[in-house]
Order: C-alpha cells, then structure tokens, then sequence
C-alpha cells in the first residue's frame, strides 16, 4: 500500500473551487483569486482612486471572502457575491480616508496628473476615461464601472451597493450624460469614432 | 459623423460599453496573488455554517402539539357508544399483505439499481477529487 496523499485538487471550474476553497485549499482560492483579481482591483482603484490603497482593499476583499466562504449559498452569481464585500471594503476604507484627513473635498476631485493632461491630449481613450471617472462621485464611478465593464444588470448592481434600484437607475442616466459630456470635451472629434468603431 | 448630432441612449450605452471593455480595466499589482495568499495562510480557516433548516424549530413544535390535540380530540370522540370519526379513518384504510410486498422482483431490482447507482456516484466522485489533478 503506498503512501496516502493529500486531497489538493486544481479546480476545473468556479464551482469546484469555491466548494474545495470553502474547505480551506489555498491551492483552490489561489484560482479564484486568479480569476478574478483584476476585476477587484478595478472595481476597487475606481472607488479609492489610488494604487497602494487599492491594492490594500483587494487584499482585504479576498482575505474576507476566504473567511466567509461558508457564508456563500449561490443564491447569487460568485462575482456578485464578490464584488458587494470589494465594494463595501473599498467605501469603508475610503470613508477611513476622509475621517483621517478630516475632509469631505475628495470627493470627487481627483486632479489629473500632467502625465494623464499628456496622455489625453495625444488622445488617449484609457486615459480620458480615468480622467472622465475621476471627476464622478466615487460611488457612482464604481456604478457605471459595475455596468459598463463588468455588464452587470440593474439587480445585481442593487445587490452589490444595497442601494434601491430606482436610485441606481437614476444615478446610472446621469453619469452616462456627464461621461459623454466629459469624453466628447476630452476626446473631441474622436469621441465620435467610439460608436463608428 | 456629425459631431452635433446627439447620441440615442442605446447608441451611448454601446459606446461606452465599447470604451469600457477596451479601457476600462485596471491590471492588479505584479504579485498580488502571493501576498494575498501569504495573509490567507496566517488567517483563521474558513467557517462552515450548516445550512439552514427547512423549517425553523417551532414550526415543528406547533405541528407537533397541532398533531397531539387532534389525536386526543378524535380518540375522544371514539369513546362513545357511537361509531367515531377516527374509526371511520381507520376503516377507510385499504389492507394489504406486506409478505407480497417483499416478495415482489421488481422492489428488490428496484433497491439493487439504487445501491448500483449510489456506488457508483461516490467511486466516481472519488477518482475525481483525488485522481484528477493532484499537482
């Protein structure tokens, strides 16, 4: 009889590896944070507007969602369930920020470094778009971030803020109307060729 | 295209969703999968809730004493010189012989395959989680 080895299997889907995370395997979470880390971290450096901080709350998003992967039922999709714990650990963090400085003038008011005036005069679409969210509420960047990149509907958005879906809905037409304002002033004639594309 | 000609809301949302998809992302941090997973190995291991009852507890109970007081509240009933409801249940039940019960191929066959099956769920299951993919 040869000796018995350990159960450590490389997930081949989301499912298993939530199930055998949820067991304690790093080797499974290791996957998921694979999956998904990129996702996260962009949901997060929308909202705290700043690479150290951003990366500290995806560390902490993921280190929350292992601990609490027993919680997990799949009632909702896994990114849904994921994104609502890097949502909140992105708001309270930035809310940590405010009363630490003792200002409420960030909100919003990212000033653009000369290296992104640069980049969006030579036309940069990344860097219009930065721009662009930077000059929303923090909150409402990560909304149309949740609806336009990641192509989440009106319900799960309400899922993962726990706002009302009126509100969502509201806040959603808005930023539309002022990032289009803001890309056609930044990107001028080109903001035209986004739809021509 | 005419730069004052006013996008449509659907026209908008494609563009920038195109604008999204295409610039949108932010790329995490070189090594960040390892400095999460270093905080994870000093973490306190996951906890697994049970999953929630079917029912909560005094559902059960109020059933229970629900069932209590109609069988006080029939036998009762059939303490009197007429014939009661309970009796009249009881008569309503058809008899059968559980000696051809058992006696019947089919529910051994039947109790067979079930035991095939589950057997061969739990082998299979077992090759998968362990013979799969340890690396």
């Amino acid at each position: 009889m040869g000796e018995e080895r350990p159960i450590r299997a490389t997930p081949v889907n989301e499912h298993e590896a939530i199930a055998l995370a949820a067991r304690g395997d790093h080797h499974a979470f290791a996957w998921i944070i694979g999956e998904y880390k990129h996702m996260v971290h962009t949901a997060s450096y929308r909202i705290l507007r700043h690479r150290e901080e951003a990366e500290e709350a995806t560390q902490d998003t993921f280190v929350k969602a292992y601990q609490n992967l027993g919680g997990y039922q799949g009632g909702s999709k896994f990114s849904t369930w994921l994104f609502s714990i890097a949502y909140r650990t992105a708001i309270s963090q930035l809310r940590k920020r405010r009363e630490a400085t003792g200002s409420i003038d960030d909100l919003g008011a990212h000033e653009p470094t000369e290296r992104e005036t640069l980049a969006v005069e030579a036309g940069d679409r990344t860097a219009a778009l930065t721009k662009a969210l930077a000059q929303l509420p923090e909150e409402d960047a990560a909304i149309v971030s949740f609806y336009y990149l990641e192509e989440m509907s009106v319900e799960e958005i309400v899922t993962v803020t726990g706002l009302g879906a009126s509100n969502v809905k509201v806040k959603l037409h808005r930023c539309r109307k002022r990032l289009l304002e803001i890309l056609q002033h930044e990107l001028k004639e080109e903001a035209w060729t986004l739809i021509a594309d | 295209m005419d730069a004052d000609r006013r996008l449509t809301d659907t026209e908008a949302d494609m563009a920038l969703r195109d604008l999204f998809r295409a610039n949108g992302h932010v790329e995490a941090p070189a090594g960040l999968d390892a400095r999460i997973l270093q905080r994870i190995a000093v973490a306190p291991k996951p906890a697994l809730k049970p999953e929630a009852e079917l029912l909560p507890k005094w559902v059960w109970w109020m059933l229970s004493a629900g069932l209590v007081c109609l069988t006080v509240f029939l036998l009762a009933k059939s303490s009197g010189s007429e014939p009661s409801v309970l009796s009249g249940y009881l008569q309503s039940i058809p008899s059968f012989s559980f000696a051809g019960v058992f006696s019947s191929p089919w529910l051994w066959m039947g109790c067979g395959s079930l035991a095939l099956l589950l057997g061969l769920d739990v082998a299979l299951e077992r090759r998968r989680v362990t013979g799969a993919a340890v690396r």
